[in-house]
């Protein structure tokens, strides 16, 4: 199992990192301090400038690498409900259905995935009732059935990637 | 709910992208007409009530040299399911692992995602997880196109 995160070769864009960079996503990732300074903080501890650590966030973004520096929220335990759908879509309705998506805040993950159930999204909403309105607009203007496959446990949640 | 409106004010501006600035959590707090000192208070105590589950970057895993990602579905008991959750828990390379309610046509309640450098990898993982498991039918279901992909934004209705 060891070596699987190691082994960078072939993965494009993580080639041409320097290691400080790819300190810099681990720490950024898994200790970001929350503390007045915290990319000084961070600084320091590569000892490298403030203004260093800037410029290589801001090109880590530039490359797509960083999507954003922030919080995960819990969305249970700020009383949201969220779950994984799918459905079958027919192949010409799914630029349209891509559409309708991206206007809806609720769902942030939409994919076409290989499988009979070609299209799989996640949905979280202030309620159950919120998720029952939006799947039933989307069934009846899609004229499909989706289905709804709701979190009963958690085992776990990791969002992290090691880069060493 | 054990949260205020000033803690749902501080989800809503960190939620978001913290600037890189010397004193970022300073512009965020006078944003809400807090101190840099309250706000710093304030994400502590939510990271210990897990309403935080992380302060930091998040990364856009393809780009970051993760190029082989699957969801694998696994077939399995509910009285199995926590014992096998857990072993997959272990993995590293497993991000997510839910169990899930899962409608007759699709009978795979353990959900895992599974990120690996290359499909070799991946491959030997998903073996790896059956034989430990000992759980034998699962649903290796592919992404083919990434339609949306954001970040939650709560309470901004």
């Amino acid at each position: 199992m060891n070596g699987v995160f190691i082994n960078l070769k072939g993965s494009g864009i993580m080639d041409k990192l320097e290691d400080i960079d790819k300190k810099l996503l681990d720490i950024l990732q898994n200790q970001f301090p929350i503390t007045v300074n915290p990319f000084q903080v961070i600084a320091d501890e590569l000892d490298i400038s403030f203004s260093d650590v800037a410029g290589r966030i801001n090109s880590l973004k530039e490359k797509g690498i960083i999507r954003r520096i922030g919080a995960v929220i819990n969305a249970n335990s700020v009383g949201y409900k969220s779950t994984l759908c799918a459905c079958k879509m027919p192949e010409h309705k799914i630029g349209e259905f891509a559409e309708v998506v991206n206007n809806i805040p609720y769902i942030t993950h939409n994919y076409v995935r290989d499988h009979e159930f070609n299209i799989w999204f996640t949905l979280t909403t202030p309620s159950t009732e919120d998720r029952g309105r939006i799947i039933k607009e989307l069934e009846e203007a899609f004229h499909i059935i989706i289905s709804c496959m709701p979190t009963q446990k958690v085992y776990k949640i990791k969002v992290s990637f090691e880069m060493e | 709910m054990n949260f205020d409106k000033v803690d749902k004010d501080i989800i809503k501006i960190i939620q978001r992208d913290v600037p890189v600035s010397e004193r970022p959590y300073k512009a965020l707090s006078d944003s809400i007409n807090i101190s840099e000192q309250e706000i710093l208070k304030r994400i502590k105590i939510m990271q210990e009530k897990g309403i935080i589950r992380r302060m930091g970057a998040i990364l856009r895993h393809q780009k970051a040299g993760y190029l082989a990602n699957a969801l694998v579905a696994w077939k399995t008991d509910s009285d199995f399911a926590d014992q096998a959750g857990r072993i997959m828990a272990e993995y590293k390379e497993v991000s997510h692992c839910y169990f899930r309610e899962v409608p007759e046509s699709f009978p795979y309640p353990l959900f895992t995602m599974i990120h690996a450098k290359t499909e070799e990898q991946l491959a030997s993982l998903i073996d790896n997880i059956a034989k430990t498991t000992g759980l034998h039918d699962f649903s290796v279901i592919k992404s083919k196109q990434e339609l949306k992909k954001t970040s939650m934004e709560y309470f901004n209705d």
